[in-house]
């Protein structure tokens, strides 16, 4: 009897843990990966940009670009990040030319499908 | 004497070619500095001054042409004991010529000019040329900038031309962010020289001279929204010209 009622407590906590574990399976792992695969993250190096002020100009013109979000200016390391989803023509000759109409000159352009900072603050995500 | 008006428009277009900027972002307050706007921007701005029973507002608008090239027109108001006068429209422009970028920190050499529209027959049409440049970093600030402002008016009496001339410096007391306010402190130093001026072409000997003033400005800046106040005090005169009255200016500016 005991038996039993330890095999029925063993069983039920199996299938509480599978339960549990399957909205991470189907639900949220899933999701990251077609971000990854169809998301472009763009990391932007500024050079001459000291103020907060003058870099409103560099957010601005970013906007411009089709699809582009969640861009992060961090003065101090001097780059913009960004990420644009769909199909886009962003390219390094475009993003020169973005950087030095803000009034900036370009430093290195680069390309992932990862994100290039942990995490965005949530109200630059839009 | 024949309106200049014409030598003028051409004055500027040469003067225009080849230069840059307005008062804008991290700039000297009583100065001028070498930035200018970016590509498409426009900035409004409205400014307040007085000294005594004097009080002054002014609206601005600037517009970048091109990364280089800035253009503004100011609109300035006077209000003297309780007389309320149009002081004339400025219209301005900026070109910087020379530009060196690094990580956290920019050099910038512009070039001004600033025609100044006569209200009536009594008051001079001016026109200004000027040079401005310094170094803007992540700490530390220094500008540099001198004008010659030249007067032309169909009258007997014909007041002297000017040259302005400011070294201002700055610092950053809290480590600047993007999304957070952003300080950042002035010290202005202001000098003018005023020629003779000069009565149915006679030198009036008991007039120009030479003042200076300091003036501590701060610039308090949200993303695209700027906060600029000082206090400018006349320090030292010579020859026949009037120590600066002490006065405050505060402007509030838009990037859009």
């Amino acid at each position: 009897m005991v038996k039993k009622m330890k095999a029925k407590i063993s069983g039920l906590i199996l299938v509480l843990v599978v339960v549990f574990s399957v909205p991470d399976t189907f639900g949220q792992q899933p999701e990251r990966d077609t971000v990854s695969k169809i998301h472009k993250y763009v990391k932007v190096e500024v050079k001459g940009m000291a103020c907060p002020f003058c870099a409103y100009g560099l957010e601005k013109q970013l906007k411009k670009i089709n699809g582009a979000k969640e861009i992060y200016i961090d003065i101090q390391k001097g780059y913009a990040t960004f990420r644009v989803s769909g199909k886009n023509d962003v390219t390094k000759e475009k993003l020169d030319k973005i950087v030095i109409d803000a009034g900036f000159k370009p430093g290195n352009i680069t390309f992932s499908n990862k994100p290039f900072i942990k995490s965005i603050p949530e109200k630059i995500r839009k | 004497m024949k309106h200049p008006f014409s030598k003028i428009l051409i004055l500027i277009l040469l003067a225009g070619f080849g230069t840059s900027n307005l008062a804008f972002a991290h700039e000297p307050l009583y100065g001028i500095g070498p930035h200018v706007l970016f590509k498409g921007g426009f900035a409004p701005h409205i400014t307040i001054a007085g000294s005594g029973s004097l009080f002054e507002m002014e609206y601005s608008l600037g517009y970048g042409i091109t990364r280089n090239w800035t253009v503004i027109g100011e609109m300035p108001f006077v209000l003297d004991n309780n007389n309320y006068s149009f002081e004339g429209f400025h219209l301005k422009q900026k070109y910087r010529f020379y530009s060196w970028f690094e990580p956290g920190m920019s050099r910038q050499v512009s070039a001004v000019t600033k025609l100044v529209f006569p209200v009536g027959n009594d008051s001079p049409t001016v026109i200004n040329l000027g040079l401005t440049g310094g170094q803007e970093a992540l700490k530390w600030y220094w500008f540099f900038s001198a004008g010659y402002a030249a007067k032309f008016i169909n009258d007997s009496m014909h007041p002297g031309n000017n040259l302005d001339y400011t070294a201002t410096f700055g610092f950053r007391p809290f480590k600047t962010n993007y999304y957070k306010p952003d300080l950042v402190i002035f010290l202005e130093g202001i000098g003018r020289f005023v020629e003779k001026s000069k009565l149915n072409g006679n030198t009036i000997q008991n007039s120009g001279g030479h003042a200076w003033s300091l003036a501590p400005t701060f610039m308090l800046t949200y993303r695209n929204i700027a906060l600029r106040g000082g206090i400018e005090t006349g320090m030292a005169k010579s020859g026949y010209v009037e120590k600066p009255e002490t006065n405050y200016k505060f402007t509030l500016e838009l990037h859009l």
